[in-house]
């Protein structure tokens, strides 16, 4: 190999060790930010993990994230199993598929903020509601449309580095106040929007435990 | 916090269909579900229109679905100029790079929906913030976690009319509470992502409310027919058409009287039974009414459509009814139909409210002045719910009575000779306060004179009374033997 050729790959090399230790071999710390869409059902709600509804990180994102930008990240659904408030664990909650060494784990889905006082009252601008064990926060922004949230706590390994993970997620319904929203899925029907959400990482020292749900 | 600027740059995307394939022009609906990201200020939000340019998500439905995968454009807006609450027009706020004839006009940025209470105090979850004069509704989460939202409507249209309403949402978040957000957009920007969700309704055509002023009338009497028409589309002017067969027994009245505020031309020929209304517009969220004198033909309860036709937003009925009710009928008999002067009889009325008549009669009444040499006492009394009253010696005058639907009443008055003969007497009109006037009725009562008794002269009285004496005496003679 000539030598400026061994100096390319060497230069090479390097950069990727550098990029790597920057992304690969360190807590993940940061802001990310990303869109997609989902499904509330009565089963809970599925992401969507394929085409245009995938999460995507943006470009807001930042830290150990912002590397991560415009490409997708893979989120499991949440369940019944999971109950709000209630300690869980659901490995590879949140994968990424430009960081594979990166996962979260859903360690707690936190209770809604509202209380359920308004909940079946006739739709009403500025009516909150978080149904009994829901972990939604749902709010009529008009009469006839709304905006439900829900938040969660975790933990994220990067290459084993801990860190500890709270996100929120929001989304709207720009057709339904949050009663036709309860009604249809009473009625065991589903809801397909669009999202946002924000995560925001911290390090772990070596043996620090995660706080889950402190944030309350 | 300060006044909003809303930003958002143009995108990048190709310009080549419709939201329907080849369908330009088409009524827009569905809903547009979408995401992206924003810069916020205390001055402004913008949105990040190149690498977090909104995206349209598959969710979409109907005129959006085709649009999945391709990105909108969003126009910025200056909260100085388009305040929350104020209407606006804010042409192309919204463009599509997969749909470049269509576009969203920005008419209405809303107010936020919470108060300020809470916009200060110390973070909690569950705590909500709109700060006075924004658009937006801050909650907290948790302690350490918020959101944002805000509402909009507009209006789109694929190229030309027909217009559609639109209601839009957008929700944001933030890792940390709403009054360290506003902290922080005091002096600087937070970066976040959001998403928005759209619902476009197709316009829906006016209502339609009609009615008839009065809603009774008298046989062959008049009303005013209103056809009221309102648009509830709160952004798309209407194109207008009225079609109103006017049903059997009902007719334009010879003075139609027409009135009309819809614009277009009406049609209304007197003695026809059609109304029409072509080229009428009205304005989104406007009301205007046609109006036209009928003429009640046929006694019954009339039933009336009109339809309205919106041009490109269907149609709607309004219904009304019109009661037309007949004059009461009226028959009279003497019983008996012949006396000897010094006797007497009784004049009886019969007031008939005639089949197919849908109401009561109400105000009936008429007068019955009697010829001369018949005559009547001097009094009231109670008859078919009014009073009869007879009055100047031969006046019979009834006042205020009722007949029911399909009922008739009687009442009869005693009638006295003053002279002997053949008398027909016939009533004035009977008339009624609902259904007008009707006929009269005539009867025929014949006063003979009283028949002589045979009497003797006054030799034949002496000639009897002395064949009495003599009988007498012979009778009184034999008795004494």
């Amino acid at each position: 190999m000539p030598i400026a050729g061994r100096f390319a790959l060497g230069a090479c090399l390097a950069l990727m060790s550098i990029s790597h230790a920057a992304l690969g071999q360190t807590p993940l710390t940061g802001i990310l930010n990303g869109t997609g869409s989902l499904v509330l059902s009565p089963s809970g709600i599925t992401f969507v993990n394929a085409g245009t509804g995938t999460f995507k990180v943006d470009i807001t994102s930042t830290g150990s994230f912002a590397p991560l930008a415009l490409t997708t990240a893979s989120i499991q659904s949440i369940g019944q199993a999971v109950v709000a408030g209630t300690p869980t664990s659901v490995p590879n909650f949140i994968t990424f598929a430009a960081q594979p060494t990166a996962s979260v784990t859903l360690t707690l889905l936190l209770p809604g903020a509202f209380t359920s006082a308004a909940c079946a009252a006739a739709p009403a601008v500025a009516q909150t509601c978080t149904p009994t064990g829901s972990p939604f926060s749902f709010t009529n922004v008009t009469a006839t449309s709304s905006t439900v949230s829900f938040a969660i706590a975790g933990t994220a390994s990067n290459a084993g580095a801990p860190s500890s993970i709270t996100a929120v997620f929001t989304a709207q319904l720009s057709d339904r106040s949050y009663q036709s929203v309860l009604a249809s899925l009473a009625a065991a029907g589903s809801l397909a929007t669009t999202y946002s959400a924000t995560l925001r990482a911290t390090a772990l020292s070596a043996g620090a435990v995660p706080a889950s749900g402190s944030a309350r | 916090m300060k006044s909003f600027l809303f930003r958002m740059a143009l995108a990048a995307g190709s310009l080549s269909a419709a939201f329907v394939a080849g369908s330009s022009g088409a009524t827009v609906t569905g809903n547009l579900n979408g995401a992206g990201s924003l810069v916020l200020t205390s001055a402004a939000v913008t949105f990040n229109n190149a690498q977090g340019v909104f995206g349209i998500d598959i969710s979409s439905t109907s005129s959006f679905a085709p649009l999945a995968g391709t990105t909108a454009t969003l126009q910025s807006l200056t909260l100085a100029a388009d305040p929350p609450g104020v209407p606006v027009s804010v042409a192309n706020f919204m463009t599509f790079a997969a749909s470049p004839a269509a576009s969203l006009t920005l008419t209405l940025l809303r107010p936020g929906v919470f108060s300020s209470a809470a916009c200060g105090a110390a973070p909690a979850a569950g705590q909500t913030c709109t700060l006075a004069g924004s658009p937006f509704n801050f909650t907290n989460l948790t302690t350490t976690s918020s959101m944002v939202s805000f509402a909009i409507k507009g209006t789109i249209a694929d190229g030309s009319p027909p217009i559609s309403d639109i209601e839009g949402v957008f929700t944001a978040q933030f890792d940390s509470n709403y009054q360290t957000v506003l902290a922080t957009i005091g002096t600087g920007q937070i970066g976040t992502t959001y998403s928005a969700s759209f619902t476009s309704a197709a316009p829906v055509s006016a209502s339609v409310t009609k009615s008839f002023a009065p809603a009774n009338i008298p046989l062959n009497g008049t009303s005013t027919m209103t056809i009221a028409l309102t648009n509830p589309n709160p952004a798309t002017a209407l194109t207008i058409a009225i079609s109103d067969p006017l049903p059997t027994g009902l007719v334009v009245a010879g003075t139609p009287a027409v009135a009309n505020a819809c614009g277009g031309s009406v049609t209304a020929v007197a003695g026809t039974a059609t109304v029409s209304l072509t080229g009428g517009s009205l304005a989104a969220g406007a009301s205007c009414a046609v109006s036209v004198d009928v003429q009640g033909t046929l006694t019954g309860v009339i039933t009336n459509i009109a339809t309205a036709t919106s041009t490109g937003a269907g149609t709607s009925t309004g219904t009304a009814t019109l009661t037309v009710i007949g004059p009461p009928t009226i028959a009279k008999t003497f019983s008996p139909a012949a006396f000897i002067l010094g006797g007497g009889s009784f004049v009886t009325f019969t007031l008939t409210n005639p089949a197919g008549n849908p109401d009561t009669l109400a105000g009936v009444g008429f007068t019955d002045i009697l010829p001369g040499g018949l005559a009547v006492s001097n009094g009231s009394s109670p008859a078919c719910g009014g009073t009869v009253t007879s009055s100047a010696g031969n006046m019979i005058v009834l006042a205020g009575a009722s007949i029911v639907a399909g009922g008739t009443c009687q009442f009869s008055v005693p009638v006295f000779a003053q002279s002997t003969g053949t008398f027909t007497n016939t009533t004035g009109n009977v008339a009624s306060a609902n259904g007008g006037t009707g006929g009269v009725a005539s009867a025929t009562v014949v006063v003979a004179a009283p028949t002589p008794i045979p009497t003797l002269d006054d030799l034949t009285l002496i000639a009897l009374a002395a064949l009495l004496a003599v009988a007498t005496c012979v009778g009184l003679r034999r008795k004494q033997r």
